[in-house]
């Protein structure tokens, strides 16, 4: 579903964010990218979801291989993926439900449909009954669940989560996993980046590690790895 | 299925209603900076179209004043008043003039008595040394000095005329003024339309710094380049549509606080001329400009802005 294949990142002469990275995550895989501040994770998601072009090396999302997708397409591509931020990035000047309805909006969705999806995704999140309510009256753990609701209304195949967590308190964050981890259940597939060890351990998720943007550890298999860089 | 849920909700879940919605709303919170920016909007496209009704009511004077239009002809003095009637009605019966008026020489000497200096020498003459004359206004009035001579020239050849004068000069003034005015109006409109592009581009810049979370949330999400774009370009043509309302009340105000001294002006010259406001069809053009105004000038920035936002 996620394929690197010797993927470098190179923000100028001197900034290199990610070193040649190669790793498969399989459909209906779930894993956490874990490293410290600056290892490179929010750059690998954001070269996943096609927000920056690699300097060198190939990406392939589902089997779309991204260095052949044109600019055109590529909103096309995101609409089938969905993205969790850190800060949840809600609109203030409008409600939740119009929070939620947004990727559909662009999507070209009609009203009825809009109605039942969003009513869906806030429902998984426990969330339904605060629909009409602006996202400045909910906590953090709540914000961050509309967020979750944005991002799965379109029923995207692939789920990817920068530091999901990352202002939660532990209790939230387990709920925010658990939430993760059942729509892995129903064929998701989900890339969370997190350096919360405490999560990690609790939750088992298979690991991809990144440190100064090498990967240190991959526990997917690499078949491609046989013809390194 | 559609047809069940009401149709505002469903306007407003459309891509085009959505971007409206949030838009309208922005303009509401932003409520000081949309007033301003209405107001010098208002302004920017009232003024040209105030300056182009002075042009077009000073060329409506310039048709419509008789005396700029008409031949004198001056009759010889054995020319009885009788005579000289008869013939102010034979003229009028031609096609290329549209009314006569025969000026008996008491009358003639009447005039010549309560305007000019020189009055006083007249009582000594025994005789009234005025011809009688006949003012006939011309049917046409395009001022066109060829076929005024040629008329003139017609007009002399009746024996009881002795002299057909006309005076093109003042007309040709007039029409040198109105040349020159116009084209300042031109000029004028041109940068006044410039600061109206000026006014909502910057406008609209500071709205999507003020709405860069909705840029990058969108784009995240998967939004076209049009589509992220959009709720700018609404709130342009939102700006654009409100300006021009308020442009045309602007000179809706202009044109009722003149029209007054202007009928009182012009009954002083014995004629009953109304100041002519914009219209229906002026409305409408003044109208459709800002609205393109408020169109190019959020396209512009948003095209050039997003660029930078989204680095
Ligand atoms: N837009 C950018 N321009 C320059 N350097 C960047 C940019 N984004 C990230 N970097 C650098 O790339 C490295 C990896 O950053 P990042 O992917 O954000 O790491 P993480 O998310 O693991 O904290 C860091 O050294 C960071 O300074
Ligand atoms: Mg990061």
């Amino acid at each position: 579903m996620i394929e690197f294949i010797n993927v470098s990142k190179q923000y100028g002469p001197d900034a290199r964010a990610l070193d040649s990275v190669s790793f498969h995550i399989p459909q209906g895989g779930i894993a956490f990218l874990t490293g410290h501040s600056g290892a490179g994770k929010s750059t690998l998601l954001k070269l996943t979801a096609a927000l920056e072009q690699p300097t060198r090396g190939n990406i392939v999302i589902g089997d779309a291989p991204l260095n052949r997708l044109s600019e055109k397409h590529l909103p096309h591509l995101r609409q089938r993926m969905g993205i969790v931020f850190q800060n949840h990035h809600l609109l203030l000047d409008r409600n939740i439900f119009d929070n939620v309805a947004l990727p559909l909006v662009f999507a070209g969705y009609g009203y009825a449909d809009i109605q039942r999806r969003v009513r869906a995704a806030l429902d998984k999140v426990g969330l339904l009954a605060r629909e009409k309510d602006n996202p400045c009256s909910l906590s953090g753990g709540e914000q961050q669940r509309v967020g979750i609701a944005r991002a799965v209304v379109n029923r995207p195949k692939l789920l990817l989560a920068d530091e999901p967590t990352g202002n939660l308190d532990p209790e939230m964050s387990m709920e925010i996993m658990d939430l993760f981890r059942r729509f892995n259940q129903v064929g998701v597939t989900v890339l969370i980046a997190t350096h919360d060890l405490n999560l990690l351990r609790e939750m088992g998720f298979p690991l991809l590690s990144l440190r100064g943007g090498k990967l240190i550890h991959n526990d997917f298999e690499h078949p491609r790895m046989k013809h390194p860089a | 299925m559609t047809g069940k849920t009401p149709l505002l909700s469903r306007l407003a879940y459309s891509d085009h209603g959505y971007a409206i919605k949030h838009s309208l709303h922005y303009l509401g919170t932003a409520r000081i900076a949309t007033l301003v920016t209405l107001l010098v909007l208002g302004i920017s496209l009232a003024l040209p179209a105030v300056f182009g009704l002075v042009v077009v009511n000073l060329k409506r004077i310039d048709v419509s004043q008789d005396d700029a239009n008409s031949l004198t002809l001056y009759l010889h003095p054995r020319v009885s008043d009788l005579q000289g009637v008869e013939l102010a009605g034979d003229v009028q019966k031609r096609s290329d003039i549209r009314s006569t008026r025969y000026i008996s020489r008491d009358e003639a000497l009447e005039t010549f008595r309560k305007h000019s200096s020189l009055a006083d020498a007249t009582d000594t003459l025994e005789d009234n040394p005025l011809p009688g004359a006949i003012v006939a206004v011309m049917a046409q009035d395009d001022g066109d000095e060829s076929r005024i001579r040629l008329l003139s020239e017609t007009l002399s050849a009746y024996p009881e005329v002795e002299l057909v004068k006309y005076d093109l000069n003042w007309l040709k003034r007039l029409r040198a003024i109105l040349a020159l005015l116009s084209r300042t109006v031109v000029l004028i409109g041109i940068l006044l339309v410039l600061t109206a592009l000026l006014v909502i581009g910057n406008t609209i810049r500071l709205e999507m710094l003020r709405r860069s979370d909705e840029i990058t949330v969108s784009r995240l999400i998967g939004a076209t380049a049009l589509q992220i774009q959009r709720p700018f370009l609404y709130s342009g043509v939102i700006y654009g549509i409100l300006g021009g309302v308020l442009a045309i009340a602007l000179v809706g105000i202009v044109v009722t606080s003149l029209s007054g001294p202007a009928e009182v002006l012009s009954g002083l010259y014995g004629s009953t001329y109304k100041i002519q406001g914009l219209g229906l069809q002026y409305s409408l053009i003044l109208l459709g400009s800002s609205t393109l105004i408020g169109l190019v000038g959020a396209w512009l920035v948003a095209r050039w802005q997003m660029t930078k936002i989204l680095q």
